[in-house]
């Protein structure tokens, strides 16, 4: 999935945007204020773009892989998930983004 | 020259012919020049006469652009499946939806149990994100103690409106689902209702830790 975590000068080219994968969505229930809202969550483990978030030249794409040191784990708000991402296995851990499935996509990846 | 020998046959069948009709010119002096001309202090008024419709003339644009705002605020069309949904004031997207509920996860220990995770990490990416959030009565709060006691329902799928290229009133509806760890699993996307020019169901392949 795409999460939208920072600015757009962030991550390269992929505009504070990171790929994720969803572990766990769920909600939570606050009964301990007045309010008792209701918060909806996801648990998403988080890939790190490579080259930080540049394009790789041979393949046209940007490259993502798993969190080699620090928590991989994050909990964010639902609202931050922005959509699906299709990732193609290329290497040890490592996929390549498509970000040519579709226009909206690809006119945002570039 | 031809043509011209069908002009009177023309006029006869259907009335004045449209570009050589005086009609709208004769309307046009109406709008454009009089009503222009009475508003205008009638000193040096060619000026006042073309602002005059300059004026009434985006004033009608913005109209048209408001009542074509509204409407397309009224219903969302999902075509591929027929539905009709009413969209959210003030342009904002549909909301995302969480569906499937998950058996036995009513607190986080239980969810922690469900996932395979170890409690400890959960907490502490909890505590993470809250205190990241902006200090309010609906914080949620930052004892672990507290935190535990909450009500959680764990749920399986999560349903996000992505909306269409270029459009304010399309959605793709992607279904991510969540994973297990440590396993690949294949999940059906179905990518709904976005018009005749997108696709209707796709399958995309996510893979988990090999």
């Amino acid at each position: 999935m795409w999460v939208q975590t920072g600015g757009e000068a962030n991550y390269g080219d992929l505009r504070g945007r990171v790929v994720a994968r969803l572990l766990a969505p769920f909600k939570i229930r606050n009964i301990l204020s007045e309010a008792a809202a209701v918060h909806r969550l996801a648990l998403v483990r988080i890939l790190d773009p490579i080259k930080g978030g540049r394009f790789h030249i041979p393949s046209g794409h940007v490259r993502v892989g798993n969190r080699i040191n620090g928590r991989d784990m994050r909990i964010v708000s639902i609202g931050a998930v922005i959509g699906q991402v299709q990732v193609i296995p290329s290497g040890e851990k490592q996929w390549i983004l498509n970000h040519r499935i579709d226009l909206r996509t690809f006119n945002e990846i570039y | 020259m031809h043509y011209l020998t069908h002009f009177a046959s023309h006029v006869r069948r259907f009335g004045s012919i449209l570009i050589y009709s005086t009609e709208i010119g004769e309307l046009a002096h109406k709008d454009q020049i009089k009503d222009g001309y009475r508003r205008s202090h009638k000193n040096e008024a060619a000026r006042q006469i073309l602002s005059h419709y300059g004026r009434q003339h985006a004033l009608g644009i913005r109209l048209q652009t408001i009542e074509a705002l509204s409407k397309v605020e009224a219903v969302i069309v999902v075509e591929d499946s027929g539905m009709e949904m009413p969209t959210v004031p003030s342009g904002s997207r549909p909301r995302r939806v969480l569906k499937g509920r998950m058996k036995n996860t009513s607190t986080l220990t239980e969810l922690c149990t469900a996932l395979d995770i170890h409690y400890s990490n959960m907490m502490d990416e909890i505590l993470h994100f809250i205190r990241q959030t902006a200090a309010d009565n609906r914080r949620l709060p930052a004892d672990p103690a507290e935190l535990g006691l909450l009500p959680v329902e764990g749920v399986a799928q999560l349903e996000i409106p992505v909306p269409d290229f270029q459009e304010t009133d399309r959605f793709q509806i992607h279904r991510p689902a969540a994973l297990e760890q440590g396993h690949s699993a294949t999940v059906a996307l179905e990518t709904i209702g976005c018009g005749s020019r997108l696709v209707g169901k796709r399958t995309m392949e996510i893979y988990g830790d090999a």
